[in-house]
């Protein structure tokens, strides 16, 4: 057991501890912060917005996406909508309260002294957007509107229809260019990070790999931040993007980042179920529909029939409303998507048969429309409806919806501290890539608010307090460190181009892994089937590094080289994922354990053993990480248990 | 500091010819001149049915109004010279803009006459030509000093009156799709009223085009004996 | 069913391009566009060729990565959708499709179906955006903005960038996309001061790009995944006319 992991968070009256905070930073004068060098990878809602304020600020800044341009980061996918404490609709909302309910949501997982700076931030958060003319719903009277998100009882959820992610991305996205116009950022698109360059146990740079040309540069800094998003795509089909990937995260890892909490993965119940092997994403459809769609399966397996028609409505099992009365179709998420995969694994599931089985529930609105007529139906849920024809070919007004659970956020993520601030000095990590914020399970539209509180209103401050403690200084390109990273990162592309018996493409190994997360640490988590994960990683890993099949070059554009080089980390990270999920003996938020239920069979947590961060050192051996422990006091709130009966 | 305040000064109009999107603009302002100008000519062309002498009349009318003749003349001349500027030269860019075409190609949209401007816009300069040539009896057809009898003789020859009802042809579907585009250009967009801007094109394209045809048929003595 | 697939092959920018042919059998209706290629890009793996390039990320049709003029159309024939949110069951059994990139000179090809976009990126660089310090805003309240203009204001803002409107204009024009950007900002009271010079600096590096000019052939509102109208571009003409007319 080694020493307790220190967040470095201030102390006192929560409610002062950011201003607090933010007087004992030390300040970088603004005429020297020019010579300071940041890079910035990510272009999301964190790392948009971190370059760009910190451009604004004086700094120079490089800012890395490995996409064609900034405006594609997977923020943008975003639906819903975004939590501020403003309690504009007098519903005695406050930042208290939003503090209370980010808590309790993360099953009482996270730190108090972050989460309750996040709710105080939420707040300017929607000034700053509103100003640079994000185009949030307004009321009639011009003023902005709310609605209330994923069973909040106040309504603090600003939204831009069903694309509030976009939306705000644009917003920093243009912060960004402005920069960029400005000459304070320097933009890398299509610019992979790679490597991290750490020289006497302080991040300097990263080695990144131009997509285009495949040309391997090193770029050295005085800091820095990285704001790359989650690894829900270690699942291979998620609701991520198929660019979303862990490898800047993983390689911060790999040089002495603590990754924290990594079993902390969330499910979304209402995804359109897989339809074919081929399958490459899932796609999410917005948890409202679950306001007027009923959740149902065939009460007997041998009911399966291609037809929801066919069954009677006395072979139906509303599961959801059977075995969850008060709230019935509107428990939360993990525990939604729980009994919908306890259904399918006791072969009541519906749809098409991909390897064997039938993934997912029907979502019915026929009571619905019946009810309502089906016009009002089309005013609701109109474009979601639209959408699901689109994918699916079947209209929702006819036959029921066929939904399944996906893995679509991750909350863990690179241990960080009040400063956001990594475990390796000079490396700070922002948005979905720390773990900071959301405990065990986030609460709808906190993501959004938590990437642009990083981004805009805490990193620029701790970068800044950081770098006002280092002389700003170049680093030599052919520093030994510098060239050392620049050589591991061109042998692994060899590698990867010269597998000795090459014949499977990447996505082989991407599925594989993907499988063994999904049937092992997804919903439900059983220690033995974990230990069975286990032993399944160091094999995996062995095949791929023999067996992976890269055609093409390192020095062009080679879109397979990218993904397997992607897929790699993922091999090393599900590992990781499986021995935090054996690990944790309790049930908390998204992390349900078997073993670990109460009498009625509801998640039983630990808060005697297990209130602390799972801070894991890479040890140079994937299977034998080091645990690190940040132990989590509770002194404003009271961990209490969640009950939906 | 963003770099952005600093241009604001630059108002100066002839700043403005540096922006295509002006040079589109100036281009349907001079169209809109044109157009303007065509239902005049017409409206005083009206005066050959009534024979030689009052179109004489109506000539000497003209050029006791130099103000009014020669300020037209100068008029069009500009705005043609503005459309010959724009045209030809975007036309140009656009072609220059897709260097490798598609080798397969659905439009969804777009019009055969918006396609072809360039086509029609050069057929009408030819016929703008052909047509001064012929009234000034530079055209070896029947020079004279009578610019109605300059037209009759040209008339009495199927290749002119062919060029003239390809010309008005031509101006139809320049105008078909240039008075609907002009009011997109000019930014006359409304959501009310959009639904009337192709019915105007329509008419302002085939009425000018046919009542001009109509007046070179009338002119025609033989269509003229056929229709009395 | 089975599907004979032309795609355009190009190794990069300067090397000429030709059509690949590729049979490609027993592709599900349930299948999306850019899934059908991923099967045959495994496949090709496998026989050791090298695998078609084309751009895709979030594969929800809200990114704007993905980027293919199929038999003609950019992003294909089905209306407002992108081509990850195509489905094969748009195609029939036996049917024969062309695939080309975007074919923009403002957008050269980086490698087979992929092209550089990033003309679209410093336009936007040039003006397209409200220059407001992190932490300089008033409270949100305090700029109330009437329910209809913000609502059109969202509308322009849907634009995902994906270039289709410059890849279906007969003139290769980025008109549409410099517009959407225009009109959301220009309606906002917000977007005010910096009006004008907006649209001039924005309009200004439209040209420099090498686009084409709008020929009002409206091709762009049709290919526009996400329906942005051709009223956005006649009331940026509108916007800069009046620039040279009104100081703000």
């Amino acid at each position: 057991m080694n020493a307790e992991l220190v967040a470095n968070d201030p102390t006192g009256p929560l409610e002062n501890r950011w201003t607090k905070h933010r007087f004992d930073m030390a300040l970088v004068n603004p005429a020297n912060r020019k010579k300071y060098q940041v890079i910035v990878v990510g272009t999301g809602l964190a790392g948009g917005s971190a370059a760009a304020t910190l451009g604004e600020m004086g700094y120079q800044v490089k800012s890395f996406c490995f996409q064609d341009s900034p405006r594609r980061a997977h923020s943008i996918a975003a639906q819903g909508g975004i939590n501020a404490a403003k309690n504009y609709q007098n519903d005695g909302d406050s930042v208290w309260r939003l503090f209370y309910d980010t808590i309790k949501g993360g099953d009482f997982r996270s730190r108090e002294s972050n989460t309750y700076r996040l709710a105080e931030i939420s707040v300017n958060i929607i000034d700053q957007a509103v100003a640079q003319g994000v185009p949030f719903a307004r009321e009639y009277s011009g003023l902005l509107a709310n609605r209330s998100f994923g069973g909040a009882q106040v309504s603090r959820t600003f939204y831009a229809r069903g694309q509030t992610g976009q939306q705000l991305l644009l917003g920093a996205y243009q912060a960004l260019n402005r920069q960029i116009a400005a000459g304070s950022v320097t933009l890398f698109p299509r610019t992979e990070m790679l490597e991290l360059i750490v020289i006497d146990g302080r991040a300097r740079g990263i080695v990144t790999r131009n997509l285009v040309d495949g040309k391997i540069e090193s770029h050295t800094a005085d800091c820095v931040v990285l704001c790359t998003g989650g690894y829900g795509n270690a699942y291979y089909l998620s609701t991520n993007a198929k660019g979303c990937n862990t490898s800047a995260a993983w390689r911060a890892h790999r040089h002495g980042a603590y990754f924290a909490n990594p079993c902390f993965t969330q499910i979304h119940p209402t995804c359109i179920p897989q339809s074919g092997a081929y399958q490459s994403k899932l796609t999410l459809m917005s948890e409202s529909l679950r306001n007027d769609g009923r959740v149902w399966a065939p009460i007997a397996s041998a009911a399966q029939a291609d037809n929801a028609a066919d069954i009677s409505e006395d072979q139906r099992d509303y599961f959801l409303e059977r075995r969850y009365p008060a709230f019935g179709n509107l428990v939360p998420r993990d525990i939604a998507s729980r009994a919908a995969k306890e259904v399918c694994d006791e072969n009541r599931g519906v749809g098409p048969e991909v390897n064997g089985k039938r993934l997912g529930v029907y979502l019915d609105f026929s009571e619905a429309i019946d009810r309502l007529g089906e016009s009002a139906i089309r005013e609701r849920y109109g474009n979601l409806f639209e959408m699901y024809e689109r994918i699916t070919g079947e209209s929702p007004y006819r036959t029921p919806m066929r939904i399944y659970p996906a893995i679509h956020y991750a909350m863990g993520g690179l241990w960080v501290d009040y400063n956001l601030m990594t475990s390796i000095d000079g490396l700070f990590a922002t948005g979905e890539c720390n773990f900071s914020d959301h405990g065990a399970n986030r609460l709808g539209a906190s993501a959004l608010m938590q990437g642009l509180a990083d981004g805009y209103f805490i990193v620029p401050y701790s970068v800044g307090n950081f770098l006002a403690r280092h002389q700003a200084g170049d680093i030599a390109n052919d520093h030994a460190a510098v060239a050392d990273a620049v050589r591991n990162v061109r042998d692994r592309i060899k590698r990867l181009l010269n597998a000795p018996d090459a014949k499977h493409p990447p996505e082989y190994f991407h599925r594989k892994v993907g499988q063994i997360l999904w049937d092992h640490c997804s919903m439900t988590r059983d220690p033995a089937d974990l230990r069975t994960a286990l032993k399944q990683f160091p094999p995996l890993r062995d095949q791929f590094w023999r067996e992976v099949k890269v055609t093409g070059s390192g020095e062009a554009f080679n879109q397979t080289l990218e993904r397997a080089g992607r897929i790699a980390d993922f091999l090393e990270l599900g590992e990781l994922m499986c021995l935090d999920a054996l690990d944790r003996e309790e049930s908390c938020g998204s992390h349900a354990r078997t073993d670990h239920v109460t009498a009625e069979g509801e998640a039983k947590r630990d808060d005697e053993n297990y209130s602390y961060v799972a801070a894991w050192e890479f040890s140079g051996d994937c299977s034998a990480p080091i645990l690190h422990k940040e132990q989590l006091r509770f002194e404003f709130v009271h961990p209490s248990v969640r009950s939906y009966k | 500091m963003s770099k952005s305040t600093v241009i604001t000064r630059d108002t100066a109009l002839p700043s403005a010819w540096r922006y295509s999107v002006m040079r589109k603009v100036f281009m349907a302002i001079s169209g809109m001149v044109l157009v303007a100008f065509l239902f005049g000519h017409w409206a005083g062309n009206t005066v050959l049915l009534d024979g030689e002498l009052a179109f004489n009349e109506y000539l000497v009318w003209l050029q006791r109004h130099p103000i009014l003749h020669y300020g037209v003349w100068i008029v069009i001349a500009m705005a043609l010279l503005v459309h010959l500027a724009v045209g030809p030269s975007h036309w140009l860019k656009n072609r220059r803009a897709r260097p490798e075409r598609y080798y397969k190609r659905k439009y969804r949209a777009t019009t055969w006459a918006a396609r072809t401007m360039m086509v029609s816009g050069l057929t009408l300069l030819l016929f703008i030509c052909v047509h001064v040539a012929q009234v000034r009896g530079w055209l070896v057809f029947g020079a004279s000093d009578s610019v109605f009898r300059n037209l009759q003789t040209g008339f009495t020859r199927w290749p002119v009156t062919t060029l003239y009802v390809l010309g008005q042809v031509a101006l139809a579907f320049h105008l078909y799709h240039g008075v609907w585009s002009l009011f997109q250009t000019l930014g006359a967009h409304h959501p009310r009223y959009n639904q009337w801007r192709r019915p105007f094109a329509v008419v302002v394209g085939l009425g000018i085009a046919f009542l001009n045809i109509a007046l070179v048929l009338l002119n025609i003595d033989a269509v003229r004996a056929v229709l009395r | 069913m089975n599907l004979t697939l032309n795609i355009w092959r190009q190794s990069d920018p300067e090397s000429p391009g030709n059509f690949d042919v590729f049979n490609v059998s027993d592709v599900s209706p349930d299948m999306s566009f850019l899934e059908m290629l991923d099967v045959l890009n495994e496949g090709l793996i496998v026989h050791d060729e090298e695998p078609v390039a084309f751009d895709y990320d979030c594969r929800e049709g809200i990114c704007g990565a993905c980027s293919l003029v199929i038999n003609g159309s950019p992003h294909g024939p089905q209306k407002a959708t992108t081509t990850c949110q195509l489905y094969m069951r748009e195609f029939s059994d036996g049917e024969e499709v062309w695939i080309e990139p975007w074919r923009v000179g403002a957008f050269p090809v980086v490698r087979d179906l992929v092209v550089d976009r990033s003309a679209y990126d410093r336009i936007l660089q040039a003006g397209g955006f409200v220059s407001v310090r992190t932490g300089a805003a008033p409270d949100g309240n305090t700029i109330p903005v009437p329910k209809d203009v913000a609502d059109r204001a969202f509308t322009s803002a849907t634009c995902i960038g994906c270039g289709a409107c410059a890849a279906a204009c007969p003139s290769a024009s980025a008109s549409l996309f410099v517009a959407a950007k225009i009109s959301h900002l220009g309606l906002l009271p917000q977007g005010q001061t910096e009006r004008n010079s907006r649209v001039r600096m924005m309009l200004a590096q439209m040209d420099k790009e090498g686009f084409g000019h709008c020929s009002n052939h409206a091709e762009c509102q049709s290919a526009c995944p996400k329906e942005i109208d051709i009223g956005r571009i006649a009331r940026m003409n509108r916007d800069l006319g009046r620039s040279f007319i009104r100081r703000t």
